[in-house]
């Protein structure tokens, strides 16, 4: 069996038999939000991370008791999930302040208290400087203090340091299978890429490189599972974790060959390294990394990544996605529909919810802008 | 409705030059307020449209002669900060925005460069009457951004699209207190092509979070030294830490004040002091402003009996307060409700350390923490619960009143939590559904009416 299919197996559920295997051997699970959380100070405590997603999520019904409706639908389904008790798997989590949105998810969970553990509340800059450097520092000292105390495994730097190494090799492999997608006849559609995020962000990171490898196997073996596509996607964004939506950006003889999503370059963009002190390290490399609308000052950064990763990648388009409610993606999506028009570059803004029905206006707004491109070239 | 280019700050230097002169006459300036208030008190039309915002600014006729004299400072010290913006934007000195939770002395502290904070645009752009924000609402809907964005954001964003804000020579951004104000500093980072400096601030109040925050404020000041070619004045910087300090210590007494049953009621004029601290802390006027203010909520404790006709019921607003249309007068003179406790105006503030730099700049970086809705929204919501437990531990009151502002993220997904405190405490709660800024988001008639509504229910009206 193709490794692909385990991975997108493994994609659909939000729990697997890699993570109970990992529990039934005495491993805490915890779960973290956003790209921002050094899973590599999770795992150095014994812990393994796990992702958080809304993957098999039923709606909303239960989070709307906490969020208003003008909350982003990411979070109203996680809440719902763990009202639920479908999340019971965990044994903490560590939420961040990515947004308002998660941070508020972090104080309505405290307020609810589903069966899930810990929560912990991770405090990540807006911004780059030294000042902010010194400050996530110290919110990473912070951090591996509680999580030592709860899991009762001092994270010493050799620990950390093996965590890095580890996480490092992960982020590799992960930048060698993305590359291979700026073949003409890409190895990789973006739904496959997706579903490999997904998977490999919900086992333990030693079957994850293992997984990586396999489809790394089969990817450098001549694979093409849509020959050469007609068209060209680069996908920039927040939240993108629906393998449906991202089929259907792949309709129409369209591929995505590139991203700048969470569950994307985000995770495996700059490896952390082995020199000098650990934390330093983490800090330097979680605040310079490609970033995230959340940061302040990078606005530029961003939009040189997107554009080099448009050329690199030779995208025809880029799809800026975004979820209903999320005001960062707001600005970011001015600012890089300006810029991607400067350049050249047709660009197609899409707001939806997680997983909503909106599919036929989707399929429609999607349709135009493609017959759109194929009547240019 | 179509504006010239500055028309808002020039209402605003010609209201505060006004405002100044009439209050200037001491209580016939009372008597004058007075005999206008039939033609400006309900309602906006077009005729009173420009003026009824300033009258409302100035208690809608039913501040004394007292408060109408503190408010003559903040007259002032705004008539100064608007005129050194026009000033600025003729090549004067250069000018620097500020997005509104940083600190002012980051800019104030220099000798020769106008500080401006675009969300005053919140408060100001009503000078040419409430469809001053909706203009500026437009022209960022116009420009395409989405308007899931705050109000606020949106209204500073889109007074620099109409040219009512003059372009700045460097920008310092802040990362509170929420994702619009974040997303917003980009994008007029983005448009105005003006170099910038980030400032991180502290997510909770301990000394190592404050300590960090400092730090960024020393950053900002070296950023603009470098970017301006200008020298920092710390002399000034120190004269203004004193200033505030002073003037926190009348403000905690104050808000202490509006504790007492009946209240001093001054919840209105600590909204004018929240205001006036933004765009010039450690101005003197505002000193002088909060003084005179103490002295009228003095006066008010020792004769309780003239508050207590007034004060029928106490309600504490645990939100941001309407801005297009201000609501407390008319609670208080339609159904003797009485605003004691606000989300903005609540003003307590910790002594400064007056030592070193250092801890005067510890100090600044507290202050401003502890400022309304900073104070609530920066970190988790502990922040903003143990605040609202703490308002109605000290502040007695009858009911609670939440606007549920529709751009408010954060505050959006407390209800649940905000809902249980009050029920622990039996207290009444209204959750609105409104816009501080948008009228049309919810009209101040519909506010009025869900008002009526909910104090008829809860027995507070008939
Ligand atoms: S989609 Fe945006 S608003 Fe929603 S959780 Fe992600 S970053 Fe926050
Ligand atoms: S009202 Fe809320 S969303 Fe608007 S600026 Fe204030 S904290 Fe931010």
């Amino acid at each position: 069996m193709s490794v692909f299919s385990e991975l997108r197996r493994l994609a659909e559920v939000p729990r697997n038999e890699r993570l109970a295997a990992a529990a039934r051997a005495g491993r805490p699970v915890i779960g973290h939000f956003c790209s921002y959380v050094p899973e590599e100070l999770l795992h150095a405590a014994g812990a393994v991370p796990y992702r958080m997603r809304a993957v098999g999520s039923c709606g909303t019904a239960l989070g709307d008791t906490y969020f208003s409706s003008a909350n982003c639908s990411f979070v109203r389904r996680v809440m719902d999930q763990g009202l639920r008790g479908e999340l019971d798997f965990l044994d903490g989590i560590v939420f961040m302040n990515g947004c308002d949105h998660n941070r508020r998810l972090y104080d309505n969970w405290r307020h609810a208290a589903p069966d899930t553990g810990f929560s912990y509340l991770l405090f990540v800059p807006h911004a780059g400087s030294p000042a902010c450097l010194a400050q996530l520092r110290l919110e990473l000292v912070k951090l591996a203090g509680f999580l030592g105390e709860r899991l009762g495994v001092e994270v010493t730097d050799d620990r950390l340091r093996a965590s890095i190494e580890l996480y490092d090799r992960r982020r590799r492999l992960l930048r060698e299978l993305a590359e291979l997608r700026r073949a003409p006849a890409p190895p990789v559609t973006g739904t496959e890429f997706l579903a490999l995020m997904l998977a490999v962000t919900a086992v333990p990171p030693e079957d994850a490189v293992d997984l990586i490898e396999r489809a790394l196997g089969e990817a450098r073996a001549g694979r093409a599972p849509v020959g050469t596509p007609r068209l060209r996607i680069f996908v920039t964004g927040s939240c993108l974790e629906e393998l449906s939506h991202l089929e259907l950006v792949e309709s129409h003889g369209a591929l995505v060959v590139a991203d700048a999503i969470c569950l994307g370059a985000r995770t495996f963009d700059r490896d952390v390294g082995a020199d000098g002190d650990p934390l330093d390290a983490l800090a330097r490399r979680y605040l310079g990394r490609v970033s995230c609308p959340r940061m302040m000052d990078d606005v530029k950064g961003r939009m040189a990544y997107t554009l080099e990763a448009v050329r690199a990648y030779a995208a025809d388009a880029v799809i800026l996605e975004k979820l209903e409610f999320c005001s960062m993606m707001s600005g970011e999506n001015y600012i890089a529909t300006h810029e991607l028009a400067k350049a050249g570059i047709p660009a197609l803004a899409l707001t939806r919810e997680l997983y909503g029905g909106e599919v036929g206006q989707l399929k429609t707004r999607l349709q135009a802008f493609y017959e759109k491109l194929g009547n240019r070239s | 409705m179509e504006l010239k280019p500055y028309e808002i700050i020039e209402s605003v230097i010609a209201g505060a030059k006004l405002g100044t002169q009439v209050l200037d006459k001491g209580p016939a300036a009372w008597a004058m307020l007075k005999a206008v208030q039939p033609f400006l008190f309900h309602g906006e039309h077009r005729l009173n449209r420009a003026a009824r915002f300033g009258y409302q600014k100035v208690g809608s006729g039913r501040w004394t002669p007292g408060e109408l004299a503190a408010y003559r400072h903040d007259c002032i010290a705004t008539l100064a900060f608007f005129q050194r913006v026009l000033d600025a934007r003729d090549g004067r000195e250069p000018l620097v925005w500020l997005g509104w939770p940083v600190p002012v002395e980051v800019a104030s502290g220099f000798d020769d460069v106008a500080p401006f904070v675009p969300e005053a645009f919140m408060a100001i752009a009503n000078m040419v009457g409430t469809d001053g924000h909706v203009a500026c609402l437009e022209a960022v809907e116009r420009e395409g951004i989405a308007d899931d964005i705050c109000a606020m954001d949106r209204v500073s964003l889109g007074a620099y699209l109409l040219k009512q804000i003059p372009d700045p020579a460097a920008i310092i951004s802040v990362a509170h207190p929420c994702d619009a104000g974040r997303t917003a500093s980009q994008l007029m980072e983005y448009i105005s092509g003006a170099p910038a400096y980030t400032i991180n601030t502290a997510y909770t109040k301990e000394d190592d979070d404050v300590m960090a925050y400092s730090k960024n404020l020393f950053e900002a000041i070296a950023f603009l030294e470098d970017t301006l070619h200008r020298k920092y004045n710390w002399e000034k910087f120190r004269r203004g830490v004193r200033v505030l300090d002073e003037q926190n210590r009348l403000l905690d007494e104050i808000t202490i004040m509006n504790q007492a049953i009946p209240s001093a009621g001054l919840a209105l004029n600590l909204q004018t002091a929240w205001g006036s601290k933004i765009t010039g802390s450690g101005n003197p006027e505002l000193l002088e402003s909060a003084r005179i203010t103490h002295k009228v909520g003095q006066f008010r404790l020792r004769h309780p009996r003239l508050r207590r006709r007034v004060e029928k019921f106490r309600i504490i607003v645990a939100d941001m307060p309407i801005v297009f249309s201000e609501m407390y007068m008319w609670i208080e003179r339609t159904f003797g409700g009485v605003v004691v406790g606000d989300y903005i105006g609540d003003a307590i503030f910790p002594p400064i350390d007056m030592t070193s730099l250092e801890t005067m700049m510890m100090g600044v970086a507290r202050d401003r923490l502890y400022m309304g809705m900073i104070k609530q929204a920066h970190g988790a919501a502990r922040e903003t619960v143990d605040d609202l437990e703490r308002q109605i531990a000290h502040f007695s009151p009858d009911c609670v009143i939440q606007n549920g502002h529709q751009g408010c993220k954060h505050n959006r997904a407390l209800g649940r939590i905000v809902r249980d405190v009050c029920r622990r405490h039996g207290l009444p709660l209204l959750v609105m559904e409104a816009d501080i800024f948008d009228k049309r988001v919810m009209s101040e008639a519909e506010v009025k009416r869900q008002l009526t509504a909910f104090f008829v229910e809860n027995g507070f009206a008939s």
